[in-house]
């Protein structure tokens, strides 16, 4: 047994903490719309995130339509196809992906799981949501406007992005950069929240070393998004430049229709170099959170402790850190220096070990556990599933020799969407089929949950397997249509119908599911409180659903890590973080192997 | 606490939970916005390195080298055939002044504070505004002298960092007079400088940081 350390710089300090002053909402107006409080901050900007995520879901649809069945649709005409594109990938990344992930789960469950009445800084909290709005309400726009949305790509790379020839050259790529500093502004003050709430809110006795792994997965990513969206933030402006102001930051000399342009000299690279530094740690900033879930997810629902929490901690840790030093592996094919595609693919290489060491942990937890396939416990093993495929073709094109050839490939595509489309949304689903309960005090109906799991998890498959051997074929990726292309063969298209078809399947679930949520909202089954039998703080509030400020009269007081399932001797297979311990309870309780 | 004590603490034994029952759940010493500002620099001074990497980078950048970017370190001795350097207005001093003077008054202002002199620390923060906004026009005028002289931002790539280096560093002192517009009416209603001591200090911190933000941005455009 090692010495014993504390693990917070104060820890002896006993006074108590004075209470945070909170703010009481008085009005209908103050408690739910311009509401102060996280919890509803965090519904707020999961509904959001939903409504503009399901715009993404019908562009895809109408993507897919024309992939599937080229000539059939007369209303998509080419320009309309790369706006679907352009708006479905930045849609899903930015405004749903990175908005749910911090803004919805962050919001709500840090607050909750650390023990606190709320976060912070709740002004800031709320400016944050309403520049969030903002920011999509302008996205949004830009299919109203004349000329349409930027159909740019959701990388904007220049020049194209800015040239006539790119649908919404006029309107639409500069309401899109605008939107986006818009929603940098935003996060950075809801992440500035995150951050310090984590560090400074906890309830007494909850380390940091006891904090649950969602809250060490929130966390991580708002400090990695901290840090990577500054570089979106100058790559939109600089490129906001060359398009209003005809500055050449980013534009070279170009001639168009015969015509020079008064651009010249710029650095496309310096674009890319830029975007795809914010770009990779974007990737973990979706997938951290999901990490940090999916081992709550299966701690609980497998009634064990996690395997190597520790471990667990410093992968997110590293595998933050090393997201950082990558970014160059997506412009193997752009023409950069050739000899940093060396130090670029073995920087990748090296990430994917701190990510195995996470995967094997999930298994061993799994391992010989009291595994109850429950909805989110499907749905997490769905994830590491989907996870480990995606991760593996990530490895190929980590390599430059095989990148080179598989780039602009429809393979791509399927690893993006497998890792960090599937693998993440699948997290989300059983985040939200765990912690409904919670948050509504009723349970979503388990038999059309069960359908969205077999459809949703099936279906991606049914969707993504094809895809990369489409991509072995050497289709390429943002086409309009392939065309009489002689490498191509005519099964392609066979393979393209069947793919549409599982397309248009999975997304009818989604409808499923957002009709289960609204219908469970009213109408479920009353859940009791702690249904799950969960030992983080979140569930031992006085009330299910938490009443604003969360806890009763105290604070709760916090005697355990998050992981004490199935402790040998103990009266439950849980004990809950702010249970004491029993008088004949050694201090200590033994679930954890020593290590 | 160093980090790695803590990341390397085992949560589930006996010894080590004795000690975490203790714990207060705070793991700095210091207030809440204190540690929200000192996050924010390090946000804001990444933003800001970039912008510096971005302008080292197009300096020598050229459609023939792409690979520019990690070269930046030769960035201030060789320049691309493009780039024409910036002709620095001598405004620019002036209003360098008006912030190194902003930064100077806010030591008198902490001071004031801390001797509770309220009538001092009141003409301290009128000063700040005024000597913040001088700056701000300062810069608005150095704008309009360029453009007159018929160098707006797309007259060369120099041109175009000035104006986007001078506006994202403007809108971030905006951003700093926000704060400093609640704490002065607060100060004018009556609060204590006591109760606003922090939070003053804190302002200043972020004015200091701006300098010194403002005097690397003139360093590089001067030495460019
Ligand atoms: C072992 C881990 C991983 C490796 C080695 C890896 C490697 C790569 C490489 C080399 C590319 C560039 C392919 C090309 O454009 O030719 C790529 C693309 C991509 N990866 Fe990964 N990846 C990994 C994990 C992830 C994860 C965890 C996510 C998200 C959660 C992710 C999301 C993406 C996305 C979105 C793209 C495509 C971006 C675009 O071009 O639009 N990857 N990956
Ligand atoms: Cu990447």
């Amino acid at each position: 047994m090692a010495k014993a350390t504390p693990t917070d710089i104060d820890d002896l300090e006993t006074a108590d903490l004075p209470e945070m002053d909170l703010y009481h909402p008085k009005s209908f107006l103050t408690k739910w719309v311009f509401s102060q409080d996280a919890k509803v901050i965090a519904l707020q900007y999961a509904t959001t995130a939903t409504l503009i995520g399901l715009v993404a879901l019908v562009l895809s649809w109408l993507m897919r339509l024309q992939l599937g069945f080229p000539d059939s649709f007369d209303f998509i005409a080419p320009t309309d196809y790369y706006q679907y594109i352009t708006m479905h990938g930045m849609i899903m990344v930015i405004y749903l992906l990175t908005a749910l992930f911090l803004g919805g789960f962050g919001n709500y469950l840090i607050p909750l799981m650390i023990g606190a009445r709320d976060m912070v800084f709740p002004y800031m909290n709320m400016l944050s949501y309403w520049i969030y709005l903002a920011a999509v309400l302008l996205l949004a726009a830009t299919f109203f406007v004349p000329g349409g949305p930027t159909g740019a790509g959701w990388t904007l790379y220049p020049p194209q992005a800015i040239l006539s020839g790119t649908p919404g050259r006029e309107w639409g790529i500069v309401l899109m950069l605008a939107s986006l500093a818009l929603f940098i502004v935003g996060f950075t003050m809801g992440g500035l929240n995150y951050v310090i709430t984590v560090l400074q809110a906890r309830a007494r006795g909850m380390t940091l070393m006891r904090m649950p792994l969602t809250i060490w997965g929130i966390f991580v990513a708002t400090i990695l998004a901290l840090l990577a969206f500054p570089s979106l933030f100058v790559s939109v402006i600089m490129l906001l430049f060359d398009r209003l102001l005809n500055t050449s930051f980013f534009m070279p000399h170009i001639i168009e229709f015969g015509e020079k342009l008064q651009y010249g000299g710029g650095s496309p690279i310096l674009f890319q170099h830029l975007f795809w530094f914010f770009g990779h740690p974007e990737v973990y900033i979706v997938a951290v959170p999901a990490f940090g879930i999916v081992s709550d997810l299966i701690a609980t629902h497998a009634r064990k402790n996690i395997f190597g929490y520790r471990m667990m901690v410093w992968a997110i840790l590293i595998i933050g850190l090393l997201s950082f030093v990558v970014w160059a592996h997506h412009m193997y094919v752009s023409g950069m220096n050739p000899y940093f595609g060396f130090f670029f693919a073995t920087s990748t290489l090296i990430i994917a070990v701190p990510t195995a060491i996470k995967v094997y942990n999930w298994v061993l937890t799994l391992w010989r556990g009291n595994i109850h396939l429950s909805l989110p416990m499907l749905f997490a093993i769905g994830f590491i599933i989907t996870f480990i495929n995606g991760g593996i073709t990530g490895l190929f094109l980590g390599n430059v020799i095989v990148d080179v050839p598989l780039s602009d490939t429809m393979f791509v595509v399927a690893h993006f969407h497998m890792v960090m489309g599937v693998a993440p949304i699948l997290v989300v689903f059983g985040a939200i089929y765990h912690w409904f309960p919670l948050i509504t005090g009723r349970w979503l109906n388990q038999t059309l949950g069960h359908l969205h799991f077999w459809i949703t998890f099936v279906g991606a498959y049914a969707i993504y397997f094809p895809m990369h051997y489409l991509g072995f074929m050497g289709v390429p990726r943002r086409y309009y249509s392939l065309g009489e292309t002689a490498f191509i063969p005519d099964s392609v298209a066979d393979l393209n119908k069947f793919i549409t078809l599982a397309a248009l399947v999975v997304g009818a679930a989604q409808i499923v599911f957002i009709f289960n949520l609204i219908y469970s909202i009213f109408w479920g089954r009353k859940a009791e409180r702690n249904p799950w039998k969960a030992t983080t703080l979140e569930w031992q509030t006085e009330t299910m659903p938490p009443r604003h400020g969360n806890f009763g009269p105290q604070l709760p007081r916090v005697y355990r890590w998050a992981y004490d399932y199935s402790v040998p001797g103990a009266k439950d297979d849980f004990i809950p973080q702010n249970q004491p311990p029993a008088p004949d309870e050694e201090a200590a309780p033994t679930g954890a192997p020593p290590s | 606490m160093t980090p790695f004590r803590t990341l390397g603490a085992r949560p589930w034994m006996a010894d080590q939970v004795r000690r975490d029952d203790m714990a207060s759940g705070r793991r700095f010493g210091v207030p809440a916005q204190a540690i929200a500002l000192r996050i924010f620099l390090v946000v804001a001074t990444v933003l800001f390195s970039l912008l510096y990497v971005a302008y080292a980078t197009r300096m020598n950048a050229s459609t023939l080298s792409p690979s520019a970017f990690f070269c930046s370190i030769n960035a201030f001795s060789r320049a691309s055939s493009d780039w024409r350097p910036l002709q620095e207005p001598g405004l620019l001093w002036f209003n360098t002044a008006f912030l190194v003077f902003c930064s100077l008054v806010y030591l008198g202002a902490d001071h004031a504070a801390a001797k509770k002199n309220t009538r001092q620390l009141k003409n301290a923060m009128i000063l700040v505004g005024i000597l913040s906004i001088s700056f701000l026009i300062g810069q608005l005028l150095v704008w309009q002298q360029l453009n007159a002289a018929g160098f707006f931002a797309r007259a060369n790539p120099s041109y175009g960092f000035f104006y986007m280096l001078t506006g994202i560093h403007g809108l971030h002192l905006i951003g700093g007079l926000v704060f400093w517009a609640i704490l002065t009416v607060r100060l004018f209603q009556g609060a204590s400088p006591h109760s606003l001591a922090v939070n003053i200090r804190l302002c200043g911190q972020y004015w200091h940081y701006l300098l010194v933000v403002w005097v690397a941005i003139f360093l590089l455009l001067l030495l460019t």
